[in-house]
């Protein structure tokens, strides 16, 4: 057998599954039925983005770390959500908006520069400004208009030079 | 024009109309995203989302810090909906 020359492996088509062929090359090409598949969060891709862009200008004006987190917390929820405040890469700068949808209860943990930056009173404006979205069944819109508040109280960040 | 032809015209082909556009309504919505309502299970799997690190000022590469031992939260607040 030279070299370059293809091999050619005799596929009987009538032991194929549904929707496959060989082809004139020998190739088997199979057909896949098209399944959608449901969304895994009830949110839509123009809000997941709006989230993204509210998140990255957030981090970028204020220079803290911003992050959203969506799921159970559990019975002590302020517990599991400064346990995950603990986890960040970097906690002093860390603001962590935590949300359970299934208990209704939304946490925001502050470190020590970022509760320099932002106190808890503006953490409370911004809570109760997600709550009364969240109330409506806004989630994706609560967790904006939060950060937008955060972002505004914390200010720009610090001239490093 | 008999009368039979009548009510063909005039009756059934707008009610064939109609039937159409309520089995359009009707279709099934395989990837209609479910609107998340106060007070409903929420079964969805965990998610934390950060920002961007390409639209940082430190670009992709950033660096993390040694992690830090015990408690971190200085402050922060909460909220029931």
């Amino acid at each position: 057998m030279a070299t370059g020359e293809l091999t050619r492996v005799e596929v009987d088509p009538s032991t194929l599954p549904p929707g496959a062929a060989v082809t004139n090359s020998g190739r088997v090409s199979a057909a896949k039925m098209y399944e959608p598949h449901a969304p895994s969060l009830p949110f839509t891709a123009v809000q997941l983005s709006t989230l993204d862009e509210a998140l990255t200008l957030a981090s970028r004006a204020t220079g803290l770390d911003f992050s959203v987190y969506l799921g159970g917390l559990g019975a002590e929820s302020r517990a599991r959500a400064e346990e995950l405040h603990a986890s960040t890469p970097r906690p002093t700068h860390a603001v962590l908006i935590a949300a359970s949808p299934g208990e209704r209860v939304v946490e925001v943990v502050t470190g020590e520069e970022s509760h320099r930056r932002l106190p808890d009173r503006a953490a409370k404006l911004a809570v109760m400004s997600m709550i009364a979205s969240f109330k409506e069944g806004d989630l994706a819109g609560g967790l904006i208009s939060g950060l937008r508040m955060l972002t505004d109280q914390a200010g720009h960040a610090p001239r490093q030079h | 024009m008999t009368i039979v032809e009548t009510v063909l015209v005039f009756a059934l082909i707008p009610l064939a109309i109609y039937g159409v556009i309520t089995l359009l309504t009707l279709r099934p919505k395989a990837t209609r995203i479910q609107r998340y309502r106060p007070g409903q299970e929420w079964d969805y799997a965990p998610v934390w989302w950060t920002a961007n690190p390409a639209g940082l000022p430190g670009g992709a590469h950033q660096v993390a810090a040694a992690p830090v031992e015990g408690r971190t939260a200085k402050g922060g607040a909460r909220g029931n909906w």
